[in-house]
């Protein structure tokens, strides 16, 4: 047991990677080898937000788009050729299906020629050659090479290297030979990869699959193998992000729901299920591309290296250039990815509710740019009246004298110092129009910089304590797994993860929880001061109030030891957790709706800025 | 040098060719250092020329790449141009676009 705990650390690691592949929505197809049944239908997260949309792994957006329709053209229509082959044509002309029929009506040999397709096969793609000179590396000797039916032959390695620099630009991989038009099949493309390093250029991807090989013989760790399968696509992937919030990358997408993952006996099953098509690289670049090119249906989810997908259903429109400050909150696309990651698929960025998009937006331009620096130096700093450096007084007589150009000056009038030394001081003398600019531009700076600080700190703070409960859930996956332990030694029948479910929905809960507060400060931040708006800020402080006791109770339990005690203590707290979780997400409703509906009617007015 | 059956015939044209850490399975970086009037060479010495962007192949050597910008200079691509002012001379007057070639090949390359 204890040994149990001392590597909780490395479990935690594993826990976190191998987060995927299961979860409430997706069940019914979270392996990639099952005939590509479709997600089921889940509506946002946005309560507000009327809108349907389906999630899904990368690999089950390959099956769905690419595999099954190569499937049914063979089924249906070209029962002659192979899938991979189909998979060519099918990639030549944008993954259109009606295109391949008629070119292949139309003119065979001509779009045959087009694709690279070859009529014979039974050719054997590696071969060891003696005294054989690879005309890349022109490494000589007794190499494996590997050639398509046009026998252009090239050592393996370099044909691997090729295949994976070409792999990326997401069109067919055809022969190295510079005139060939021959297609590498991507089962090909497949094999070159796995191919068994020859000790030269190791990459990571081929370090993963190899890894995933020793673990399939591994059986306590089968969902690791799960993880590579994902890891491998997402860890190669340069893929273009569109988000442009690249500033703040330590946003916290984590919750999720890993005991889905444990229980989960089949996950063996899957693996061996898995179509060996769903490795290449290649399909994975154009899988990307199509999503890109479909931006308005699909998504990525933004949260890092996540490999899932989202589709809408119903489709909404950006929002026009028009309509910019779009305010209502039923306009915002919450979704969630199937591992519960949830974004806005307006800008692709996270759960900003109650905040509007537009103010998601500015907000983060605000925090990420120097505006404030600005404000605060003209707030804190004055100008040298020679050579205008700025300097911030701290301390001393008021007779200054400029580091940068030595002048001599008064800090209370900036005259020249020289005029002080004589018996006429005129700064003493009151001139209430002068007094009263200076003053009213350097306390009018100053208050907009502590407004936006005050704002900005508990919009921070809260973005910090997120990385904090990160932490605390590797001690409640320790405990999970414990209790689990435990429970089946003893009763070996009644083995559930409902008993403790409870703590990682707590969890969830306080993120949702936290990710609303910080964004209610956002939204804070740009509201007009009027009673509404207090309404609103004394129900963020009930929230606050809340999300903190949970925090607190959560923290408990990183405290405790493992033990018998802790079991029944887990046990014992099990309602006040339940009912804490749900009062947090029922004020967080509330302070969304609160939200909603004071834009909508207009009580809740936001500021003016520039 | 320019080829015999070019307006650039006679001329001796300097090249920079930078190779890329993962050569050869990127194309190498090919630029003129000599300036040329050519519609697919522009102002700072870029080439367009599709086997040294996606046509790009590992087997291609800096031999044949060469030929080929021997080749592209006697047949130049006015349909897909990088100086397109340039590519609109060749087009509609060609005896105007060889000699203005030839000029700029005397200033610049001889």
């Amino acid at each position: 047991m204890s040994d149990e705990y001392d590597s909780y650390e490395s479990d935690l690691s594993f826990e976190f990677e191998e987060e995927g592949y299961s979860s409430e929505e997706t069940e019914s197809q979270d392996s990639p080898g099952s005939n590509g049944s479709p997600a089921s239908e889940s509506t946002s997260p946005n309560a507000l937000c009327k809108l349907t949309y389906r999630s899904f792994p990368m690999l089950s957006f390959i099956e769905e788009n690419f595999i099954a329709k190569a499937q049914d053209l063979r089924s249906l229509f070209l029962p002659d050729f192979s899938v991979d082959q189909l998979l060519i044509m099918l990639q030549y002309k944008n993954w259109l299906k009606l295109e391949v029929l008629s070119d292949y009506y139309d003119n065979w040999p001509k779009f045959r020629e087009a694709c690279g397709l070859c009529e014979e096969s039974g050719h054997e793609r590696f071969k060891t050659v003696k005294d054989f000179m690879c005309p890349v590396c022109c490494e000589s000797g007794d190499l494996q090479v590997f050639s398509l039916q046009c026998n252009h032959e090239y050592c393996s390695t370099c044909y691997r290297t090729y295949v994976e620099t070409t792999a990326l630009h997401g069109a067919i991989v055809r022969c190295i030979e510079p005139l060939c038009n021959l297609a590498v099949l991507h089962l090909d493309i497949v094999s070159l990869i796995n191919m068994l390093p020859t000790g030269v250029s190791l990459t990571e991807e081929l370090q993963k699959l190899d890894l995933k090989k020793n673990d399939e013989t591994d059986g306590d760790e089968k969902e690791d193998s799960d993880t590579d399968l994902l890891s491998l696509e997402s860890s190669e992937t340069n893929r273009n992000d569109p988000s442009p919030f690249h500033v703040t990358a330590d946003l916290y997408f984590d919750v999720f729901d890993f005991s889905k993952t444990l229980t989960s006996t089949d996950g063996l099953d899957h693996l061996n299920d898995v179509n060996p098509l769903l490795n290449s690289p290649a399909l994975l670049q154009a899988a990307r591309i199509s999503v890109d090119s479909r931006f308005k249906k699909f998504s990525w989810c933004p949260a890092l290296d996540c490999p899932s997908v989202v589709q809408l259903e119903t489709f909404v429109n950006k929002t026009d250039s028009n309509q910019k400050q779009e305010s209502r909150l039923s306009k915002v696309p919450i979704v969630a990815c199937f591992k519960s990651h949830e974004f806005c698929f307006n800008c692709r960025f996270e759960n900003h509710l109650p905040s509007p998009c537009w103010l998601a937006e500015k907000w983060i331009k605000k925090c990420s740019d120097d505006s404030e620096t600005l404000n605060w130096l003209q707030a804190h700093t004055q100008g040298c009246p020679e050579c205008l450096a700025l300097i911030e007084k701290n301390g001393g007589c008021n007779h200054v004298v400029c580091r940068k150009c030595q002048y001599e000056f008064c800090w209370i009038c900036f005259g020249p110092w020289s005029e002080h030394k004589s018996s006429f001081w005129q700064c003493n003398r009151f001139v209430p129009e002068e007094v009263k600019e200076t003053e009213l531009n350097k306390s009018k700076h100053l208050l907009s910089l502590s407004r936006y600080l005050h704002y900005y700190q508990r919009f921070a703070a809260h973005q910090i304590s997120m990385a904090g409960d990160y932490k605390t859930l590797g001690t409640i996956h320790a405990h999970m797994l414990n209790y689990m332990k435990y429970t089946s030694f003893t009763e070996r029948n009644s083995i559930s993860w409902n008993d403790i479910q409870y703590l990682s929905d707590s969890y969830k809960g306080l993120c949702a929880g936290r990710k609303t507060l910080m964004w209610s400060y956002a939204f804070a931040f740009y509201l007009c001061p009027n009673n509404f708006s207090t309404i609103f800020e004394s129900m963020q402080d009930f929230l606050n109030d809340t999300v903190e006791k949970l925090s607190q109770l959560l923290e408990q339990l990183k405290l405790m030891q493992p033990s018998k005690t802790l079991r029944v203590l887990i046990a014992n707290k099990r309602e006040k957790f339940v009912e804490l979780t749900a009062l947090v997400l029922q004020r967080r409703r509330m302070l969304i709706d609160c939200a909603n509906s004071g834009i909508e009617k207009g009580d809740l007015v936001f500021l003016q800025t520039s | 040098m320019g080829p015999a059956d070019s307006p650039y015939a006679g001329g001796v044209f300097f090249l920079s060719i930078h190779f890329p850490t993962d050569y050869p399975f990127k194309p190498p970086k090919i630029n003129f250092t000599t300036k040329i009037y050519h519609p697919n060479i522009n102002g700072t010495g870029s080439i367009c020329l599709d086997i040294l962007k996606d046509q790009w192949s590992p087997a291609l050597t800096i031999s044949k790449v060469l030929l080929s910008i021997c080749s592209l200079l006697t047949d130049a691509n006015p349909d897909d141009p990088l100086v397109p002012e340039i590519a609109h001379v060749y087009k509609l007057d060609r005896p105007k676009y060889e000699a203005t070639a030839r000029e700029w090949t005397k200033k610049y390359a001889v």
